[in-house]
């Protein structure tokens, strides 16, 4: 009664192993006896409280630009605003170095506005917000992308039945658009999330590195392979174990029919 | 009089240009053909489609014109569609208290308001379900309450029952005709079931082609209906011709038919027969009083007990068809049956029909089928009973 | 395609005594002579009809596998070019020699990551010094900042260096305990690269790299000399893997670097092996 071929199995259980094997191998690796006193040095310490401080800071402004973004991409019937739509996916498909480089090109102390921004005293190179800068840069587009293709298969219909209803724009958006699509945008946050919390490539070129104001756990990883090993192995842990809780929420969400309750009123 | 709403507005991108004017109180019926522009009507008063030309007043005010067009959630319109669309993430209680709250009512009052009109609807008990957790007849009854539960001066429903089970109909049928009759709402409501339009509306509205072809009370239209559509949707035959004596009338190409009534010599006359008054034989039947046709099979279709064959009569090649100046459609003014006002004939003058054969259907036993061994293109004899045809003159327009 | 093949070739060749005298018998030891003339694939007996002896088994380094430190990417091609190369950091390279990575020779870039091969168990022989680097200040070339040296003109300013876990981030707190010169970078990066990157893009006011990365920047930064910095230079090795697939060759090669290689590494900043 199986959907699928027999001998589909065998790719499966070979792409599993390919998968899981690297990972297991990783966690074998692992010293477990002293990862507590390995993730309490300062080093890591810092590295994890900073991830998670841009993460969320990062989550925010992708929230808050995203939702509205994904919204006139998915309803607005302008031409340009089509054209607009790839623009939106190249830094998904961008190598994060390039990423780097182009936001350096813009932000850095002689890009096309920090340049003027170093004139008026502001210089993002090298503080925290220009990890902020370069997470948002990359994780952006996976919100706009989940919901936005969400939001279109959903249809406007409920914002018409909303809008015949008496409800101004405003309200529509408020009380129909976004706990509709809640689950949508749960695990769009969710999957821009994990792309800040892993963003490295981006970060390196543009931020720079220094503990506890712009070297995120990823980049503490890549450093710590050269002098502590072990530690970059916890940390190698810890991201993981960070990552897979996302995406536990995120596909939990994502399969919800949206049956949460929502405030009304 | 001025009426309670009118429309004049046409929308060029669907060749779409309606007049229509409503009173207070009507309820009217909206039938068409699939793509008449039914829905691009209810769209342009309820505010979600702009119209390029014309203007929707409604009391006095223009709700759209050259140079206004007020947005859907500032019109006093309550819109219910095919599906019940209620806020899945809402219960049934919050569902219709949106439209109130929407509208700047306080929490409480809302509440009130969902509360008064579940209790009207029967949904009393539902109310705090969350939509997933309702049957399809309970969803459109809430859909229902919720947009009476906004007061609106006018009230749109396009094809309310036409996603409901068979079964539960007649209950939201009979619960929406009590609710507009308390209310002395206002509404139009597109349909394709003749059950509603006797059921619920006071008037009906013919849209054909982009165009509202006849608006008058349920009862004259059914009786006389004035297009193919409309006969066909009240489940008659109609021809068309002219009048050569009081009782009968010619189709063309010296094929006559008499019938009942009274119109009058050298003036465009219609004749409307049900399909069951028709009989078909392979040659013409000799003495009999009968109105005979010669016509062509079309199709054949099985209804139930009886089969339904689509017949195209033969004029002989003479090619007369229906003359495309004669004025048909611009429906009767007249005695209005239910609001009793005097409704204004909304034909725009000539929904000329297509010239060529006319077309009639015959409603016979399978047996009798059978017997003839009837296929498509066969030629055959249509013999109707003169007696259950009724000859109307055809208003011609001043 | 020729050319350069006869160039590459030509090295061996005239240097064939000089490899087997000092090179290829303390490095490799019985390698070169274990292995039979045939089992490399270019062997030069087959081929070479240049040289003063005939008979010498003079070797080619043609088809080596070389893993070398990054900052010799641009150097070792014009020494040897008829090879395959693996640039990558130093760590990586020895993790990857460690996991069993096939390669020939390794070429670190500092003492402690040739100690780790080392200890790892995957070098044949003793290491050899080949060259030197030493740390150098760079400004862009406009030091928007006036940095006038590695002195009290970089307090304040956006001083970009590499991170004490990677060797000359190492040296550059060695240097900075040395003179007495507190050092408060705004980034420490993970590698010299990105330290040049950062310099030449404007971003930093100053950054400490090597003399060869400076030198590789040309006229897109000034340079600094720190004083004492030559002193304490950070040391290049090289050394044959074991388990070679291509020994000879490997060894070869090796002579190439510590051979005539070396007027080549100096023109590209690299000092003398000590």
């Amino acid at each position: 009664m199986n959907q699928f071929p027999r001998w589909a199995w065998v790719p499966f259980w070979l792409g599993i192993a390919f998968l899981a094997i690297p990972l297991a191998a990783m966690f074998v690796r692992v010293p477990w006896s002293a990862l507590p006193e390995l993730l309490a040095s300062d080093r890591a310490q810092d590295a994890l409280r900073l991830s998670l401080l841009t993460c969320l800071m990062t989550t925010a402004i992708v929230l808050l630009l995203g939702v509205p973004l994904a919204l006139v991409l998915a309803r607005s019937r302008r031409p340009w605003v089509r054209a607009l739509r790839t623009l939106v996916t190249v830094p998904m498909v961008l190598p994060p170095v390039v990423a780097g480089l182009a936001l350096l090109t813009a932000f850095g102390r002689r890009g096309l506005i920090g340049a003027h921004l170093s004139a008026w005293g502001i210089d993002i190179g090298f503080t925290t917000i220009a990890v902020v800068i370069a997470q948002t840069f990359v994780a952006l587009p996976y919100l706009v992308i989940a919901l936005e293709g969400a939001l279109r298969s959903a249809g406007s219909r409920y914002e018409r039945v909303a809008a015949n209803l008496g409800a101004s724009p405003s309200r529509v958006f408020w009380r129909v658009t976004v706990p509709i699509a809640a689950p949508a945008i749960a695990s769009g946050t969710a999957l821009a999330f994990a792309r800040a919390l892993g963003e490295f490539g981006a970060t390196l070129t543009f931020a720079g590195s220094l503990q506890g104001t712009t070297r995120t756990l990823p980049l503490e990883i890549y450093l710590l392979r050269e002098s502590d090993s072990d530690l970059a192995l916890a940390l190698s842990v810890v991201l993981i174990a960070v990552a897979v809780v996302i995406v536990a929420i995120s596909t939990k969400l994502s399969s919800g029919t949206g049956e949460r309750v929502v405030a009304h009123g | 009089m001025a009426s309670f709403l009118s429309v004049t507005a046409s929308m060029a991108s669907r060749d779409a240009q309606f007049t229509l004017d409503v009173s207070r109180g009507e309820v009217v019926a909206v039938v068409g053909p699939n793509g008449a522009g039914k829905s691009t009507l209810l769209g342009l008063i309820a505010g979600s489609l702009r119209a390029t030309g014309g203007r929707v007043e409604m009391l006095g005010a223009a709700l759209s014109s050259e140079s206004t067009h007020v947005p859907p959630h500032k019109r006093t319109v309550s819109y219910v569609e095919q599906r019940p669309l209620l806020f899945p993430h809402l219960n049934v209680a919050e569902n219709v208290e949106f439209g109130p709250r929407s509208r700047g009512a306080r929490r409480g009052v809302a509440r009130e308001r969902a509360r008064a009109e579940l209790a009207a609807t029967g949904l009393a008990d539902l109310a705090e379900r969350k939509p997933s957790a309702l049957s399809g007849g309970q969803a459109q009854r809430v859909s229902i309450a919720r947009a009476l539960a906004i007061d609106p001066d006018l009230l749109l429903l396009d094809e309310p029952f036409a996603a409901l089970d068979i079964s539960v109909t007649p209950a939201v049928r009979s619960l929406l005709r009590e609710r507009l009759e308390r209310a002395n709402q206002t509404a139009l409501i597109v349909t394709h079931d003749l059950l509603d339009v006797v059921a619920l509306a006071d008037t009906v509205a013919l849209v054909e082609g982009g165009r509202i072809v006849a608006h008058g009370p349920v009862d004259e239209l059914c009786a006389a209906p004035p297009t193919h559509f409309m006969a066909e949707f009240v489940g008659l035959n109609l021809m068309h011709g002219q009048a050569v004596e009081t009782d009968v009338v010619d189709l063309g190409g010296g094929l006559r038919l008499s019938g009942i009534g009274e119109v009058s010599a050298g003036s465009p006359a219609r004749a409307t027969f049900p399909p069951n008054a028709v009989s078909l034989h392979r040659h013409e039947v000799g003495g009999s009083p009968r109105n005979a046709l010669p016509v062509v099979v079309r199709d054949l279709e099985s209804q139930g007990a009886v089969v339904s064959v689509a017949l195209e009569v033969e004029t002989g090649g003479a090619g007369v068809g229906v003359g495309a100046g004669v004025g048909l459609g611009s429906g009767g003014a007249g005695v209005g049956a239910g609001a009793g006002v005097g409704l204004g004939s909304g034909g725009s003058g000539t929904a000329g029909l297509s010239a060529g054969a006319q077309r009639l259907r015959a409603h016979v036993t399978p047996a009798a089928i059978a017997e003839l061994n009837l296929l498509p293109g066969d030629r055959v004899v249509a013999s109707i009973k003169a007696s259950q045809v009724a000859l109307y003159p055809v208003h011609q327009k001043s | 395609m020729t050319a350069i093949r006869f160039r590459s070739r030509f090295h061996s060749v005239a240097l064939s005594a000089f490899v087997t005298a000092a090179v290829a018998a303390s490095i490799t030891g019985c390698q070169t002579q274990a292995g039979p003339p045939g089992d490399s694939p270019n062997t030069a007996n087959t081929t070479n009809t240049i040289g003063t002896n005939p008979d010498a088994q003079t070797p080619s380094a043609d088809g080596a596998t070389i893993f070398a430190a990054a900052s010799l990417s641009k150097v070792f091609p014009l020494i040897e070019s008829n090879v395959n190369y693996s640039f990558d950091g130093s760590s990586g390279l020895v993790d990857q020699l460690a996991g069993g990575a096939p390669a020939d020779v390794f070429a670190s870039a500092d003492k402690a990551n040739m100690d780790k091969a080392v200890a790892a168990g995957v070098i044949e022989g003793d290491p050899v010094m080949f060259a030197t680097n030493h740390l150098v200040l760079v400004t862009p070339a406009d030091n928007p900042a006036y940095i006038t040296g590695f002195d009290s003109s970089l307090d304040g300013t956006r001083l970009v260096t590499c991170a004490p876990d990677v060797p000359c981030g190492a040296a550059t707190a060695r240097i900075s305990e040395s003179t007495g010169l507190t050092l408060a970078p705004v980034s420490q990066e993970s590698s010299v690269t990105d330290v040049l990157g950062k310099v030449t893009s404007g971003e930093a006011d100053a950054g400490i790299v090597y003399a060869t990365d400076a030198s590789g920047a040309g006229k897109k930064v000034l340079t600094f000399e720190i004083p004492g910095a030559t002193d304490d230079p950070n040391t290049y090795w090289i050394a044959q893997v074991k388990d070679a697939p291509h020994p000879e060759a490997g060894a070869a090669f090796i002579a190439a670097i510590t051979g005539p290689g070396s007027a080549q590494l100096q023109q590209f900043g690299f000092g003398p092996a000590k």
